[in-house]
């Protein structure tokens, strides 16, 4: 029976900050069987198979691969052990030939009385290129010359050239044509024929039934169930996925509310290479508008452009009547915009800097009197308007990077509040936020909406879009396949039906 | 073809370089015994460019060079007096060494901008510079080393270093971690590579260099003074700027090649503008300006890699 199991997983956890996105998982996976892992975006899957693949750490937990203990320090390591994985982003070294990508981390391989065989390394590159029938990949090549897809097929043969015991493959087939999936599907195959283990993670759910012989269902960092895939159809590992009821108080209860019917923003023929392919819709006065759609679905850039930070993007935005310029975040900011990025860390504040000016700094045109900025003047207004959304601080001189998630997030919005902003982006507004802060931001929205803002909702929890938006839009693949308004009837499965 | 056409930029800027200020000063400038000084001078700076190649791939700096250039320097030279001329190599280089290593150190415990903690060790190097000098204000080389100095010897060390370079650049498995690093540190250290032993490894290496450097450019000088108030970072721009010419043409020939012929680049606009009569501030300005020009001509960065 103990020979049947390729890896254990024994009780994992991994928690970022307050958000537990691996919450005490056990899993056995079996030797010659490919397993398909499936749950909503932020169920902890991809956390789940990163810590086996020596991506990150885990917190607490212990893992096996064929009975012998196992606790990867990094990537590399894994691939000694047996274990490589094909990670949803992108992953390779940029201005470093093929052969140097597929190899890296195992360059020991090559040396010779200390010298690199880079012959050596470009014949063995070139077999394994050929063993899987990719073509026109030239292994001496900078790897910067080849497309996402081409990428992503050396990525498959970095993974496979280990001969792994047990391959991870996340969420690789959206950037695929079909002739790659192929190739990925008969590697696949070809790991499984051999007696060894894969685990494939897709949004998908038509091909994870197809390719695999068992499902496993996560939600919110706990497993669900493991269920044989035969037999199975769509909508039942659907309603695994979702498997809960609308929480009545925590969001909006009103329907059949009327909106206003005078248009604010108009945006036509929205487009971005590769992400968004001509997008229009026109947002209307007090209306909470959702983007829903799969993480790579472009919706986030579509925040982004909205507000002049993504590139390369065409088209027009109206704000009441003017056009404005879609790639100045400046006049953005002046016709009243506030957006609030998904990347809360890194995009959206100053971590380094206090509340205070992290607050003020949306003002500063308004604070200053000629150039004189009232030091006075400017605790005052940033003391008033942290009040306003209750931030826990000491004071206003708190150092940002010292807050919780929640608290941060009140300051992000503070600073767009502060400034008088009227119209809101507001990318994955509640993205690992505690429960408390979520219902607040939830009524927060409302007020606003009250008030004669205009709001824009993007988020990949497709609850958290049902519960507060008057309208909901799904993007696919940088277009907009389905529009749904505001009702008691809507259900996550109407969602999900246009997002894949 | 485009690789190539991006790479004749450099020798073309050469080229130009030189019509340029032949038309200019056609007495004054660019005569053979002239160029070879030129080239002398340039081999000579070559050394640290080469040195610092692998901290500049990285994103880091090392300010020190200057100052560990002219400890080492030091260091040689009263060992030269008493063991010759293994005393001035030996005692230099291991000197440069233990810099570099100190620097390395440094740099990755303390989690601070390289260059700000090297500059803070510039200012300790050029005071340790002043305690080995002893009383006296310069030291002077005993002249039978002078030849160390001097073409071919300059010319053959600094050959050397950099088919040395190139060889740890293409034939090692740290010539690839600097690479990966220099790439992307996250995916780097995920595939098991052991970034602060390349580091300190590749500031070993610049403080090696350096110190040679100093070496040669005392035998060159014939004599060395201590440097005080950071006057000793001065002399790291030229090689550092060689070193970012090289980087940014790595793509489309040897950076290898590139430092030499930037190096080179550079040497030649300086003293072409002194022939014309420029004074240093404005020479300054122009090699600044040149600087900016070649590195906005060859980086083409793909922007849509940049924010995600």
């Amino acid at each position: 029976m103990e020979e049947q199991v390729m890896v254990h997983l024994q009780d994992l956890h991994k928690t970022f900050g307050s958000t537990k996105a691996v919450d005490g998982v056990s899993l056995d996976i079996d030797k010659g069987e490919i397993r398909g892992l499936v749950g909503e975006n932020g169920s902890g899957k991809s956390t789940l198979m990163c810590m086996v693949a020596g991506l990150l750490k885990p917190d607490s937990g212990s893992m096996t691969v064929e009975g012998q203990p196992y606790a990867p320090q990094h990537q590399a390591h894994a691939n000694d052990k047996g274990v490589s994985m094909i990670v949803q982003e992108v992953n390779t070294l940029a201005g470093m030939t093929v052969a140097e990508n597929i190899f890296v981390g195992h360059e020991q391989k090559f040396i010779n009385h200390g010298l690199r065989d880079l012959k050596a390394m470009f014949v063995e590159a070139k077999e394994y290129l050929e063993e899987m029938q990719i073509s026109g990949i030239n292994v001496k090549s900078d790897i910067d010359a080849y497309t996402l897809e081409q990428r992503k097929l050396i990525e498959l043969v970095r993974a496979a050239h280990i001969k792994p015991k047990l391959l991870i493959i996340d969420e690789t087939t959206t950037v695929l044509s079909q002739k790659g999936r192929a190739e990925l599907y008969k590697l696949i195959h070809k790991t499984k024929d051999s007696g060894n283990s894969v685990v494939f993670i897709s949004h998908d759910l038509r091909e994870v039934l197809d390719l695999c012989d068992s499902v496993t269902v996560m939600r919110d960092g706990q497993l669900v169930d493991t269920v044989s895939a035969r037999g199975m159809s769509e909508n039942d590992l659907k309603s695994l996925m979702v498997g809960r009821d609308l929480v009545g108080s925590y969001y909006r209860e009103d329907y059949g509310m009327l909106t206003s019917s005078e248009v604010v923003l108009e945006v036509r023929n929205l487009n971005c290479p590769g992400k968004l392919n001509d997008v229009s819709f026109e947002l209307y006065r007090g209306e909470i508008l959702g983007f829903g759609g799969l993480s790579e679905s472009g919706m986030h850039n579509l925040g982004k452009a909205l507000f002049g930070v993504e590139y390369n993007t065409t088209g027009s935005v109206t704000l009441e009547g003017e056009t404005i310029n879609i790639h100045s975040i400046k006049e953005a900011i002046k016709s009243g915009i506030g957006y609030v990025p998904k990347d809360r860390e890194h995009e959206a504040l100053i971590n380094n800097a206090d509340i205070l000016d992290n607050i003020c700094i949306t003002c500063m045109d308004q604070l200053q009197k000629g150039v004189y900025l009232s030091p006075i003047k400017k605790k005052n207004f940033a003391r008033e308007q942290a009040r306003r959304l209750n931030i826990k601080m000491n004071d206003v001189d708190q150092f940002v990077y010292t807050l919780s998630g929640g608290n941060k997030q009140k300051v992000t919005l503070t600073k767009w509040l502060a400034r008088g902003a009227n119209i809101f982006v507001l990318d994955s507004p509640t993205r690992g936020i505690d429960v408390m802060t979520k219902a607040m931001i939830y009524d927060l929205l409302t007020c606003m909406k009250n008030d004669g803002c205009s709001i824009i909702v993007i988020s990949e929890e497709l609850l958290e879009l049902i519960g507060v938006s008057d309208r909901i839009l799904i993007l696919k693949n940088g277009n907009i396949s389905g529009e749904f308004v505001r009702s008691k009837d809507l259900s996550e499965e109407d969602l999900v039906s246009c997002m894949i | 073809m485009n690789k190539l056409k991006k790479g004749m930029v450099l020798v073309g800027a050469l080229v130009i370089t030189y019509v340029v200020f032949k038309i200019l000063q056609p007495s004054r400038f660019g005569s053979l015994s002239s160029m070879f000084i030129l080239l002398q001078q340039c081999m000579i700076s070559v050394i640290m460019a080469y040195g610092t190649y692998f901290l500049l791939e990285m994103g880091a700096f090392d300010m020190t060079l200057g100052a560990n250039a002219i400890l080492s320097a030091i260091v040689g030279c009263r060992l030269s007096v008493i063991f010759g001329l293994p005393g001035l190599l030996i005692g230099a280089l291991i000197t440069g060494a233990c810099l570099g290593l100190v620097n390395g150190i440094m740099t990755s415990k303390i989690k601070a901008p390289s260059m700000i903690i090297s500059v803070g060790l510039v200012i300790i190097y050029e005071s340790l510079g002043l305690v080995v000098m002893g009383g006296g204000s310069t030291l002077r080389i005993d002249s039978q080393f002078r030849g160390l100095g001097m073409a071919p010897w300059s010319i053959v060390i600094s050959l050397m270093i950099a088919a040395i370079i190139f060889f740890l650049d293409r034939y090692t498995c740290f010539g690839v971690h600097v690479n990966a690093i220099g790439s992307s540190e996250p995916i780097a250290r995920s595939m098991g590579i052991n970034i602060n032993k390349t580091k300190i490894t590749a500031f070993l290496i610049s403080g090696v260099c350096a110190a040679l450097m100093g070496v040669v450019n005392l035998c060159y000088n014939t004599t060395i003074s201590a440097a005080t108030n950071l006057s000793s970072t001065t002399t790291v721009f030229q090689p550092l700027m060689a070193c970012m010419i090289g980087l940014a043409f790595k793509k489309h020939m040897n950076p290898i090649v590139a430092i030499l012929l930037g190096s080179f680049f550079l040497a030649l606009l300086q003293n072409g503008l002194l022939t014309n009569g420029l004074e240093s501030s404005m020479q300054n300005i122009f090699v600044g300006v040149a600087l900016l020009v070649v590195i906005k001509v060859t980086s083409n960065p793909r922007r849509y890699d940049v924010i995600k």
